[in-house]
């Protein structure tokens, strides 16, 4: 036995985990597409969504922010257990918590990225469907990116910082 | 006679003014604070033809002792509605009044609650609202959207005839998600232009959806209907009742007699109850009904109409009434299985509904064939004779249902296989003089001194010949007819291969004959016994 073929079998986890994540990641929609906001498709959902709500006022943003959690929510999950109203409500806190992690430092607000579509804004709706285990496909990313971005830009950074839940998006 | 339309004239003057001073007053409602509602609905216990300037809060609405009921009418609310605590002791009844917005989200009416003939301009919302009393939704209009998530209704709830605008910018969603039904509940003809969820909602009593119209997405999944669930008449886009991990139950009658629908899923539903899918019509999309278990005491899809494809893989249907032309093109666009396709031909055979069962069977048997060639271990040998069945038996009798078919085809081939022998130059046909019992076989050449041979003309010739061909390909008893010797050996072989083709043909007609028509049934069943 040469040195090389007593190192394969030490190999094998590692590549084993690789393979794994890569799988974690092509079957994980919410990732893959947060992970392509450069993306022409991605850009037009994102915009006509966002130009669709602009007249519209927060408390409605946000409605339609659930209604379209619901809609995602209702496809089922990858587990199974909670019920839709407990996603649905467990999707708009760790939203909530992502984007004030991300714009604000200990209830104050700090500088916002100016880039639109925000790589901020749509890690936070990723990350909180993924903690939902939501089945996001096709057009759900972009849009509920457009409809948080909506949220964010509704709200003064100060208020936004001192949300405790998006009931009190007014 | 001029002064009869004079006094008319006169009459429809006076109408007129009277109506345009009417008109007048309703259009100058006097504009009262919230403070003064207050004080006019505790005296009187009723508000008539005023415009509030500012919030209403139902909570602050007393009725004086002895009023059973507030009322407030044709009332124009400038700023929103809402109830900060409990609502009136009586129950409320606004009639053809606007609201700029109706916020009643968390709030408790302890008593009814009535809108009736009533717009709301703004946002209408009743989310984790509960409801002690009956709740009434009449001939209105929410224009600004409508949220109902996670209401609580205690009582009857009629949200009738009722308009749910699609506002600028929104996707006109209306979310009745997680809702509770104590009581029936009725949303018949009311109309949605956007999305309606009802998903995880359950209802106690009898629901009804009469004439629901929804343009968009109509979706009841993960909901459990205790009671009847009556859906007659609607008109809904893509309705959506589940699937395997939000599945809906129906408690008692599933009845969704003369609804449209853009697509409809019913996956893993349990029907406990009647379902009716009479003079349904799907188009232009899907019915898929997998997983399904409909147990009640009828199914009946009688009329049923899908453009797209009908899924019933894995249902379950107990007395299940239908008519098979209705469903086999929707069934063959799904490619339904054979275990789809056997239960219901066997359920038409039942039913006595015989030709729609021979129908069915024909379609079965091919799929058997089909999914017996797709086996991939399946031996060259058994594929080639399933090749066989196929075409002796499957395409050419429609495994002996289609009579027509195989006659037709009989016919064809007479006259095909009659043109080379038409147009073989000096063949010779005479008839036989002696004992038939002495003739060669029909297929052979007999000797020109045993035959009559009678001169004719061309067109006899051929008819002449038309004849012979017939007889000997398909038996005809007594047939003297034979070509006259020398007869080249091509041809005589070829009159050999008819005379086989025509047996065979013969043999398929035969069967297909016994297995389609009740006389010869009759006839063989009496030979048999």
């Amino acid at each position: 036995m040469n040195r090389n073929s007593r190192s394969r079998p030490d190999r094998m986890p590692s590549r084993l985990m690789a393979a794994a994540l890569l799988l974690f990641l092509r079957q994980s929609p919410a990732v893959s597409a947060a992970a392509a906001p450069d993306d022409a498709q991605f850009r037009a959902q994102y915009s006509r969504q966002y130009d669709l709500v602009k007249s519209l006022g927060p408390d409605m943003v946000v409605e339609e922010l659930r209604l379209r959690v619901e809609l995602v929510a209702s496809r089922g999950s990858q587990v199974g257990a909670a019920s839709n109203d407990r996603r649905v409500r467990g999707f708009e806190s760790a939203l909530l918590k992502g984007l004030q992690d991300a714009l604000c430092q200990g209830g104050k607000p700090r500088p916002a990225p100016q880039a639109r579509p925000s790589p901020t804004v749509i890690d936070s709706v990723a990350a909180a469907a993924n903690a939902q285990q939501l089945r996001t496909v096709g057009a759900d990313v972009p849009e509920l990116s457009a409809l948080a971005q909506r949220l964010v830009d509704s709200q003064t950074p100060t208020r936004l910082c001192a949300l405790r839940s998006l009931d009190e998006v007014r | 006679m001029t002064m009869l339309r004079l006094r008319l004239h006169g009459l429809a003057m006076a109408l007129a003014v009277v109506g345009a001073a009417a008109r007048a007053l309703a259009a100058e409602q006097p504009l009262i604070t919230p403070d003064a509602a207050y004080r006019e609905v505790a005296r009187s216990g009723y508000l008539r033809h005023v415009e509030i300037a500012g919030d209403l809060d139902l909570s602050r609405l007393q009725a004086p002792a002895g009023v059973a009921r507030i009322e407030l009418q044709g009332v124009r609310v400038q700023g929103r509605v809402h109830s900060n605590a409990n609502g009136p002791a009586v129950p409320l009844s606004i009639e053809g009044s606007v609201l700029q917005r109706l916020e009643l989200s968390g709030a408790r009416l302890r008593a009814g609650f009535a809108l009736d003939g009533s717009t709301v301009q703004g946002v209408a919302r009743f989310d984790d609202a509960q409801f002690d009393g009956p709740f009434v939704l009449n001939a209105g209009t929410l224009a600004g959207g409508a949220v109902f998530r996670r209401a609580r209704f205690g009582a009857a709830v009629e949200i009738v005839a009722t308009q749910f605008d699609k506002p600028a910018g929104m996707s006109g969603g209306v979310s009745f998600a997680d809702a509770r039904f104590a009581a029936p509940a009725r949303f018949d003809r009311s109309r949605f232009a956007g999305d309606v969820r009802f998903d995880t909602s359950r209802f106690e009593a009898d629901a009804s959806f009469l004439g629901l119209v929804v343009s968009g997405r109509a979706s009841w999944r993960n909901v459990i209907f205790s009671r009847d669930a009556e859906f007659r008449f609607c008109r809904l886009g893509d309705a959506d009742f589940g699937d395997a991990e939000q599945m809906t139950v129906f408690g008692g009658l599933a009845d969704f007699r003369g609804c449209t629908m853009r697509s409809a899923r019913f996956d893993y539903v349990d029907g406990r109850g009647d379902v009716m899918l009479v003079n349904v019509q799907v188009a232009p999309g899907d019915l898929t009904l997998r997983q399904a278990a409909l147990r009640g005491g009828r199914s009946d899809f009688s009329g049923l109409r899908v453009a797209g494809r009908l899924d019933l893989e894995g249902t379950y249907i107990s007395a299940l009434q239908f008519h098979w032309p209705e469903l086999a093109g929707a069934l063959r666009r799904a490619g339904a299985r054979s275990d789809v396709l056997r239960p219901l031909q066997q359920r038409l055979d039942a039913l006595q509904q015989k030709e729609e069962a021979r129908d069915a069977w024909a379609i079965l048997a091919d799929q058997v064939l089909r999914e017996r060639l797709a086996k991939p271990d399946t031996p060259v040998t058994e594929k080639a004779s399933l090749w066989l069945e196929w075409l002796f038996w499957g395409w050419s009798t429609g495994h002996g249902t289609k009579l027509g078919r195989i006659a037709s085809l009989t016919l064809a081939a007479w006259l095909l296989l009659s043109l080379p022998l038409l147009l073989w130059p000096r063949v010779r046909l005479g008839r036989w003089q002696g004992p038939l019992s002495d003739a060669p076989p029909r297929h052979r050449a007999a000797a020109p001194d045993a035959l009559k041979i009678p001169r004719v003309a061309a067109v006899d010739r051929r008819l002449q010949l038309l004849a012979y061909s017939f007889g000997l390909m398909f038996a005809i008893p007594g047939l003297r007819l034979r070509p006259a010797e020398p007869l080249p050996s091509g041809l005589q072989n070829y009159l050999a291969v008819m005379r086989g083709v025509g047996a065979l043909l013969l043999a398929l007609l035969a069967l297909t004959l016994a297995n389609v028509s009740p006389v010869f049934q009759a006839i063989l069943g009496k030979v048999v016994v």
